[in-house]
């Protein structure tokens, strides 16, 4: 098994996040993993762009230059289109991003990431939470689901992923990222058995 | 967390691989990007999950810092610094000092884009200051390249065997690209065994004494000096030359590259072999001494088309050129201010070499 990931957002979207606990959910599974975050300043509003590789084999290079999988979480990543494998998939969050049919060779999943994560209002740490900011956990279970790397404990497996890089104060948002993950893959599932159908 | 896969920065993966190794002391100034190194560093520091790491330190300025580098590794202590091109240019003057007299210090150099401030992107662009001696006098650093985050650990246990063994400055050559990326990794096993510092000034009363020093103001002395360092040189080129190969048995072209190239390289071989295009890497994993014993095999198996890829305008491949000595066609391909070339740029080069 081997795949190539971008995942590009904005700062404050988490991106960073994401390709870090997409890749450490596959170190877990065994795989060999490398992540590279975007230069330049990584504060809120900047451009950020990862590469996720993960492989069964010892990864030759980690530069990601034509991706099996696109995760976009804003309207200028999807300048990365272009790169993605014909075949591939590209994970798009709709909230922000509406006319992502731009390519008929790969497999578009649109996930309004957004308004499924403030849906979550209940699994805020505290009540009143704005759960917007658990989006990128949301594209987190679509990209595991779309790459049928969602397994039977998937809550199991994400937990521990989460409990590696949310220590301390940070704890006390596993709950809400651990449904948004369940929410982001139950979505892309729907999706699929539309798409069947 | 010896033995269990970890999941870090190059950065953060060589500071745990200088502390798995005993590291005692570290004194640096941050610049990124290699800030991860003291700054995780700083963390553990009297945590007591390390205990020989006894002192840390950022100093006023890079200066400060190689002195007190020196200071500690005369006391026979396990010393590290790390920095960035401007950082290293700066602490120059001490890693003359340590090769003078004969100091064993690991420098860390996680090179960016330069000359001058240049920017935070990666290049390999300091390989002649790193592997000439970059600071006065006519000395060489044993210098080392990593090309991924497994090697940024494991590179500062055996850069500590290096300089203890031949008492001399050690430096980790590894670039941007190397010390951000994040990878799995496992803590190699490091053996325990203390080094030699029969020499060391440790100050205790009753002692023999130790003179410390790069004075030789007697010209036969300085001669004499001289002649030993580079007999110590030529026994570190004879004992200490390091590379890897791939694919290389039966190539036609040979790319030549490390660190971050290398891993470019590999995916280019890769890419290259699955249509049965006879082309193989070599890997310097010491700078300096550089490999001239791999380059004289590959010579003898009659390999006549060498690419050498570097993140400069053409350094390493003087070293290959020197190696080669004419004997075959050497070409460089360089990306410099950050960029890294892309495969498919390899790709061609070396396919446009197979002929």
């Amino acid at each position: 098994m081997k795949a190539e990931v971008i995942v590009a957002g904005h700062g404050g979207q988490g991106v960073l996040e994401l390709a870090n606990w997409l890749a450490y959910f596959h170190l877990r599974r065994g795989r060999h993993v490398a992540y590279t975050p975007s230069y330049g300043p990584e504060t809120r509003g900047g451009k950020v762009k990862c590469y996720v590789v993960v492989s069964d084999e010892t990864i030759d290079s980690p530069i990601v230059e034509a991706p099996d999988l696109l995760i976009v979480m804003n309207i200028p990543s999807m300048d990365y289109l272009p790169l993605l494998k014909p075949g591939g998939n590209l994970l798009v969050n709709s909230s922000l991003v509406k006319d992502a049919r731009r390519r008929t060779d790969v497999t578009v999943t649109e996930i309004p990431a957004v308004e499924i994560a403030a849906g979550l209002g209940e699994f805020g740490p505290t009540k009143g939470t704005d759960t917007s900011i658990a989006a990128n956990s949301v594209m987190l279970g679509a990209a595991l689901a779309t790459t049928h790397e969602a397994p039977e404990h998937l809550a199991e497996e994400v937990e521990e992923v989460f409990r590696h890089f949310l220590t301390g104060r940070k704890s006390a948002f596993i709950p809400l990222n651990l449904h948004a993950v369940e929410a982001g893959a139950a979505f892309v599932a729907r999706a699929g058995v539309l798409a069947a159908a | 967390m010896s033995g269990d896969r970890e999941f870090l920065k190059g950065n953060e993966a060589l500071a745990y691989g200088a502390l798995h190794a005993g590291l005692n002391a570290f004194y640096g100034y941050p610049i990124t990007p290699s800030s991860e190194i003291p700054e995780t560093l700083a963390t553990e520091f009297g945590q007591g999950n390390f205990p020989e790491f006894r002192s840390f330190l950022q100093a006023a300025s890079e200066l400060e810092a190689i002195n007190m580098v020196n200071g500690s590794a005369a006391t026979g202590a396990k010393t590290m610094t790390a920095t960035s091109g401007p950082g290293f240019s700066l602490k120059q003057e001490g890693i003359s000092y340590a090769a003078g007299i004969g100091l064993p210090i690991l420098v860390v150099n996680v090179n960016r884009a330069g000359p001058g401030l240049g920017n935070l992107g990666p290049e390999q662009s300091d390989y002649f200051q790193a592997t000439r001696g970059g600071g006065h006098g006519g000395y060489r650093a044993i210098v080392l390249a990593p090309d991924s985050v497994q090697e940024m650990a494991a590179f500062p246990s055996l850069g500590f065997s290096l300089a203890f063994r031949y008492r001399t400055p050690v430096v980790i050559l590894a670039d941007a690209f190397l010390g951000q990326l994040k990878e799995d990794l496992v803590f190699p096993e490091v053996s325990t065994s203390s080094f030699d510092t029969s020499w060391a000034a440790t100050g205790a009363r009753g002692n023999q004494r130790h003179v410390l020093a790069s004075l030789h103001l007697e010209l036969d002395d300085q001669s004499l000096a001289t002649h030993k360092l580079h007999a110590k040189y030529a026994e570190i080129a004879r004992q200490e030359q390091r590379y890897e190969e791939l694919e290389s048995d039966d190539a036609r072209v040979v790319i030549v590259a490390y660190g971050i190239c290398a891993r470019l390289a590999r995916r280019a071989v890769r890419s290259l072999r699955a249509r049965s295009v006879p082309v193989g890497l070599f890997r310097p994993i010491t700078l300096s001494p550089f490999p001239n014993q791999g380059i004289e095999k590959l010579i003898g198996q009659g390999v006549r088309n060498f690419l050498v890829v570097e993140l400069n305008m053409g350094q390493m491949v003087q070293d290959v050129r020197l190696a080669v000595n004419g004997r075959a066609q050497v070409s460089s391909l360089g990306q410099v201010g950050g960029l890294i070339p892309g495969t498919e740029e390899l790709v061609r080069a070396a396919e446009a070499m197979v002929g």
